[in-house]
Parts: C-alpha cells; sequence; structure tokens
C-alpha cells in the first residue's frame, strides 16, 4: 500500500492553512492548487474502481481509463468556478494551470513513494513530462473553453468536446510512455513541446476576434 | 496492412486539413475555422490514438473509452460549427421531413446494439440525430436557393452517410483486403474530411 491518504494530508496541511492566512486572489490560487490535488486523489479512487468493474489491469487502465477520468476531475473545480465567479479569461487559465499543477504535483509525490527516488534523471524526465502533460490539458480546456463561453450552445457542447480533446491528448501521452523505447521519448518530449508551441503561438490568437 | 496503411493516410489527409484549418483561422479570426479545427482535431486524436494503440499492442483498445470520446468530440464540434453557420429563421423552420433522421439513427442504432457498447451506440444515436436534423433542416430551408453555406451542409451529409455505411459495413466484413467495402466507406470518409475544409472557406468567404 503507498497510503495516498496520508500523504494527501501531510501535503494538502500547510496548504490549507496558507489558504486561510492569504487573501484574495493568492487565496484563491492556494485552494485551486489544494483542488488539483484533491482531484487527483478522487481519481485514483474512480479509475481503481472502474478498472475492477471492466476487469482490466493497472496498464490497461492507465492507457484506456485513467485519462477520461482524471480530465474530467480536474475539470470540476474549474467548471464550478467559470460557472460561479465568471472570471476574466486571463484568470481562468491561469486557474485552470494551477489546477493542473496541483494535480501533477500530488500525482509525482505518490509515484516517488512507490517507485523511490534514487534514479534523479527519471524522476527529472517524469517530473517536467508529466507535469507539462497536465499543464497543456488543463490550458486546453480552459482556453478553448474561455474561447466558446459566449454562447450557451457553445459552452455545453464546447466543455464536452475539450474535455474529450484533452482526454485523448493525456491518453496517447500514456500509451507513447507506456512503451520503453525512441516512443518513450517522443511521449514525454510531446508536452513538452506542445507547451512551448502553445505559448509562442497563443499571442497570436490572442488578439480581438470578430465577432460571431 | 491495409488498415494500417488506409488509416495513415487519414491521419495524413486529416492533419494537413487541420493545418489549413488553423492557417485560415490566424488570418481571418472566424469562429467557424476554430470550430472546424476543433473538429479536425479531435477526429485526428481519436484516429492516431486508436492507431498507436493497433502498432504497440496488435489488438484495439479493450476499453473504447478514449477513442469514442474523441470522436464524440469532433461530432459535437461539427453540430457546433453548423449552428453557427446557420441563421435563426432557419433554426426555427419547421418541416414533417425532420422526422426522417432520428428515426433513421434510431433504426440504425437498434442495429448496432446487436453487438454491444450499448452507452456508445445510444450517444452516438442522439448525436448523429442532431447533426443530420440540422443538416437536413437547412437544406430544406434553402431548397431553391444557392447560398454558400449548402455546400457546408452537403459535405456534412456526406460525411455522416459515410460514417453509417463503415460502421454498417464493419459489422459484416471482417478481412484485412482491399475487397472489404469498410476501407471503401473510410476513404470516402478521408476526402469528406476535405470538403469540409472547402465548404466551410465557401461559406465563410461569402
Amino acid at each position: 500500500m503507498n497510503y495516498i491518504e496520508n500523504i494527501y494530508v501531510c501535503l494538502a496541511a500547510p496548504l490549507l492553512v496558507a489558504a486561510l492566512c492569504l487573501r484574495s486572489r493568492r487565496r484563491l490560487t492556494m485552494l485551486f492548487l489544494l483542488a488539483g490535488m484533491t482531484a487527483c486523489l478522487l481519481s485514483s479512487y474512480i479509475s481503481t474502481f472502474l478498472a475492477a468493474a471492466h476487469g482490466v489491469d493497472a496498464l490497461v487502465a492507465s492507457l484506456e481509463i485513467a485519462p477520461v477520468v482524471e480530465e474530467g476531475m480536474k475539470f470540476f473545480p474549474l467548471l464550478f468556478y467559470l460557472l460561479v465567479f465568471e472570471p476574466r479569461r486571463e484568470t481562468a487559465l491561469d486557474e485552470a494551470l494551477v489546477i493542473a499543477v496541483g494535480f501533477a504535483t500530488f500525482e509525482n509525490v505518490c509515484y516517488l513513494t512507490g517507485s523511490g527516488a534514487e534514479n534523479v534523471v527519471s524522476l527529472l524526465v517524469r517530473g517536467f513530462g508529466a507535469g507539462a502533460m497536465h499543464v497543456v490539458c488543463g490550458v486546453m480546456t480552459a482556453a478553448g473553453l474561455s474561447y466558446l463561453w459566449d454562447r450557451t450552445y457553445l459552452r455545453v457542447a464546447g466543455t464536452l468536446g475539450l474535455l474529450g480533446l484533452a482526454a485523448t491528448y493525456h491518453a496517447i501521452y500514456n500509451l507513447l510512455v507506456s512503451q520503453t523505447n525512441a516512443a518513450a521519448v517522443i511521449g514525454y518530449l510531446l508536452p513538452v513541446l506542445t507547451a512551448i508551441l502553445t505559448a509562442a503561438l497563443g499571442g497570436r490568437f490572442r488578439q480581438t476576434r470578430k465577432p460571431a | 496492412m491495409i488498415e494500417t496503411l488506409e488509416n495513415g493516410v487519414q491521419l495524413a489527409v486529416v492533419t494537413v486539413c487541420l493545418f489549413f484549418s488553423l492557417r485560415r483561422l490566424a488570418r481571418e479570426r472566424e469562429r467557424a475555422f476554430e470550430l472546424l479545427a476543433l473538429f479536425y482535431t479531435c477526429y485526428l486524436l481519436g484516429d492516431l490514438y486508436w492507431q498507436l494503440h493497433l502498432f504497440f499492442y496488435q489488438q484495439t483498445p479493450r476499453v473504447r473509452y478514449i477513442s469514442d470520446v474523441s470522436w464524440l468530440a469532433s461530432w459535437l464540434f461539427l453540430y457546433c460549427l453548423l449552428r453557427h453557420v446557420s441563421t435563426p429563421e432557419e433554426r426555427r423552420f419547421r418541416q414533417p421531413l425532420l422526422c426522417v433522421p432520428p428515426v433513421f439513427a434510431a433504426a440504425m442504432c437498434a442495429f448496432f446494439l446487436r453487438y454491444g457498447a450499448y452507452l456508445n451506440n445510444l450517444v452516438t444515436a442522439l448525436m448523429m440525430s442532431l447533426i443530420l436534423i440540422h443538416i437536413v433542416r437547412g437544406l430544406l430551408y434553402l431548397r431553391g436557393s444557392a447560398p454558400p453555406r449548402r455546400a457546408l451542409y452537403r459535405a456534412a451529409l456526406f460525411f455522416c452517410v459515410c460514417e453509417y455505411a463503415a460502421w454498417t459495413a464493419s459489422c459484416f466484413f471482417w478481412e484485412d483486403t482491399l475487397a472489404n467495402p469498410y476501407f471503401w466507406c473510410d476513404a470516402l470518409l478521408t476526402i469528406s474530411n476535405v470538403m469540409l475544409f472547402f465548404a466551410v472557406r465557401k461559406a465563410v468567404s461569402a
């Protein structure tokens, strides 16, 4: 057993204390970091349950079940924020990124406790790869939604569509890194390159669009 | 072998269509190209995941959430695209023939349910009903006139027909040879993706 609940309590406690001491936007950011970690914990329960329900092993679950579950769970705090607080586009993108960072951080800590911390190169690759992937998926969903949020039918369809897109991207990453050769290298590099490309090209698409 | 080759060609064609959609989006900032790019991206990633899984594990995914979710997402964006180009008057248009798409989708769903995947088949039928109702309504509303968006409705109809033809063929033919009609239907599906790009370009430039 790797006692992920105990790890969660240990990591969440100082974040909760910090959230109580901070004010306004910074408090919100700390809460979203906590929400990302909570999403990771709950995702592991749901993925395990669905894997047992379908009678598949851990590898198949990581390739075919976990991506959908994890992207869905990461999305709920953001959806709540968008619906209740109606934030500005830049704020929503920032908070989506924080949720993804919280998720990736907790996931990496659980990976550490399960696989050990001896091999720093492997941890570096895993840390950047998984971290970038979660951030890319979270930002992809948030950025897409912020552009599609002005019409009701686009909100609904766009939400479901972007979740599907993020889940598939996540699944392709898991599929590639589950290999042991050049495919794994491509898999680990893919989110990092996507993040760099998105940051470089994002400015071109951030200008005012024609009215819909 | 034929399936791998055919999937590879489809992936390449959809990638090129996506590239040109993004180029158009960067230049013209039109929502139609935004939705088309999202459609192509979801379709591409669903195909890519399917093909990679076949390549690495020599079998299709056991639990089909990922590819099905991706293709469903692409149909959602196709629906949004069709709705975006239509006018409010067109969306209020009513005609008895609009009953045909849901009846057709329900009948095909009942047929496909024999092969399992109950939730996926029901959701697919619902999605296809929505898309086909929109297409049929648009074509009936625009009957007798020739606005540019008719081309988009025709391209989308061709896309849906190819999808249903491919699904039906896959129920009866399983050989990995050129004689399998599934591959012909999938090839037509690839062509329909290209048609969609030109149809959107025509609809937007008017």
